[in-house]
């Protein structure tokens, strides 16, 4: 795979973003916004791609090795990344140079089927526990007061 | 190495609460984490609810002369005042914990449920919990005390503590887990009304596939006691609109501190008619890894893959619960036999 001109780089964001995956499943923390995300089967295998890959054309060249993509398949990936950059899971820089895992594979965690249009799934019943800015979320007098208008949530 | 400011912070923190122990009265104990113990100082104060958070652990008795972990708890109300850190407040993290690179070999975290620093040395086993006033400690905080800093603890031996209910049958146990309000709570103090054994209802630790007990109280509402046929020892009886807080210390019984085999993983769901069915084992790690998360201020970096790798051997199953006791046990007991 060779790098083009101001192709854009997907990547992962790290510092808010915790993630694994488990049986062709993927699970993704976002401890900034509170909200967390599974993603299986084709989704999942986006997901690892894109993490190697770092660049669309990547992601495809990877999952193109694996299933058989129909026509439709690129939009689809984009329209993925573009909510997973929506959901502030990725971050988006423009390169001229593409990164490269030497010999790429997807996970050979689970029987895989045709090629699906991949879901992201949301779940936010966790964001009044797991938004519980310590920093930011306090009264003028500082940490720990706390502002009034946003007390903190019981946590389990 | 980390920051030096943050290390100039930390070792100042330890200097301090060495120097509250000489002048503070305090309290001595140690307790079980699995096969470690932890001795804990801490003060001599009840939080708001009259609860007593350090009766809420396992205790090692007699307690041993040494301890693996020592944690300093310090209150802010006494005589030595809180050193202030001046690094940029942008370096924690959403949940109040800086990252470990900018720490080291220190962990930092400011824990808002408890309104507390907390600051561990994973080198020397040390950690200090400067709280701002113990005797304001919501009464959840004060049912699970300190969790940030045990599950600091039990990393450095490649533990992890978990957000789940665990029941015991025949040397072997099952982990009940989900979100809060799914059935976990009443469907297990109902098992061990029934007979199964009880080892916890909320953080437990896990390493190497075994399950420990760590703390001895339970969580339920009002409904959920309704359904319970025993007397049982509510703490907080009339706290309006909070979850009961049950002592369930007598219950755990002293075997299960050696730590239980893990041997499948249940994922209760409210439904209408009872039922045990065979769920991927992602979905169960959907159902536990972010509740877990959650409770230790977004773990550690290994949090996730510990609880992968927990699931990866085990059957997983969703348990529909009706609230038909008999039904709901017998299709629970099926989860040990497959």
């Amino acid at each position: 795979m060779s790098g083009q001109p101001n192709q854009l780089r997907y990547l992962l964001k790290q510092r808010d973003v915790t993630h694994e995956r488990l049986d062709g499943e993927v699970i993704a923390v976002n401890l900034l916004t509170g909200r967390y995300y599974s993603m299986s089967g084709t989704a999942a295998d986006i997901w690892s791609a894109i993490l190697m890959a770092q660049t669309l054309e990547g992601t495809h060249d990877l999952l193109a090795s694996t299933y058989n993509l129909p026509a439709s398949a690129p939009d689809e990936i984009q329209a993925f990344l573009d909510r997973c950059v929506e959901a502030e899971l990725f971050e988006v820089e423009k390169t001229v140079t593409a990164h490269t895992t030497k010999q790429p594979q997807l996970p050979d965690d689970f029987q895989r089927t045709a090629w699906q249009t991949p879901a992201l799934e949301e779940y936010e019943d966790l964001q009044d526990l797991i938004l519980v800015d310590p920093i930011h979320d306090t009264s003028a007098l500082g940490w720990p007061h706390i502002d009034e208008d946003n007390q903190a949530t019981e946590p389990r | 190495m980390g920051d030096p400011r943050i290390r100039e912070f930390c070792e100042n923190l330890f200097d301090l609460a060495g120097a509250y122990l000489a002048r503070m009265p305090t309290r001595d104990a140690t307790i079980r984490l699995g096969t470690r113990t932890v001795a804990i100082h801490t003060p001599d104060l009840s939080t708001q609810c009259g609860i007593d958070p350090l009766a809420g652990l396992i205790h090692a008795d007699p307690a041993p002369p040494t301890s693996d972990f020592e944690i300093t708890c310090v209150d802010a109300g006494g005589p030595i005042p809180l050193p202030m850190g001046l690094w940029p407040s942008a370096w924690h993290g959403p949940l109040g914990v800086i990252p470990a690179y900018r720490t080291a070999p220190f962990r930092v975290a400011l824990d808002r449920h408890t309104q507390a620093i907390s600051v561990f040395h994973p080198g020397l086993g040390r950690g200090v919990i400067w709280t701002w006033d113990f005797s304001l400690m919501p009464y959840w905080a004060a049912a699970t005390p300190w969790r940030l800093m045990l599950s600091w603890c039990v990393d450095t031996f490649d533990g992890e503590m978990i957000h789940s209910a665990c029941l015991e049958s025949d040397g072997r146990a099952i982990l009940l887990v989900g979100r809060s309000g799914a059935g976990k709570s009443t469907l297990t103090l109902q098992a061990v009304e029934a007979g199964y054994g009880l080892i916890g209802d909320d953080f437990a630790l896990v390493h190497d596939g075994t399950i420990y007990p760590v703390y001895t109280r339970a969580k339920a509402h009002d409904d959920s006691l309704a359904l319970l046929t025993e007397p049982w020892t509510v703490l907080n009886p009339k706290a309006p609109n909070d979850k009961r807080i049950i002592d369930i210390n007598d219950r755990v019984a002293s075997d299960r501190q050696a730590g239980t085999a893990i041997t499948a993983v249940v994922v209760p769901t409210q439904n209408t008619r009872s039922e045990l069915t065979p769920i991927s084992r992602g979905s169960a790690f959907r159902h536990l890894a972010p509740y877990s998360l959650s409770g230790l201020l977004g773990g550690t970096g290994r949090s996730l893959l510990r609880i992968r790798q927990l699931l990866a051997p085990l059957p997983t199953f969703r348990l529909d619960v009706s609230r038909n006791r008999d039904a709901d046990l017998q299709h629970l007991a099926c989860a040990w036999q497959r």
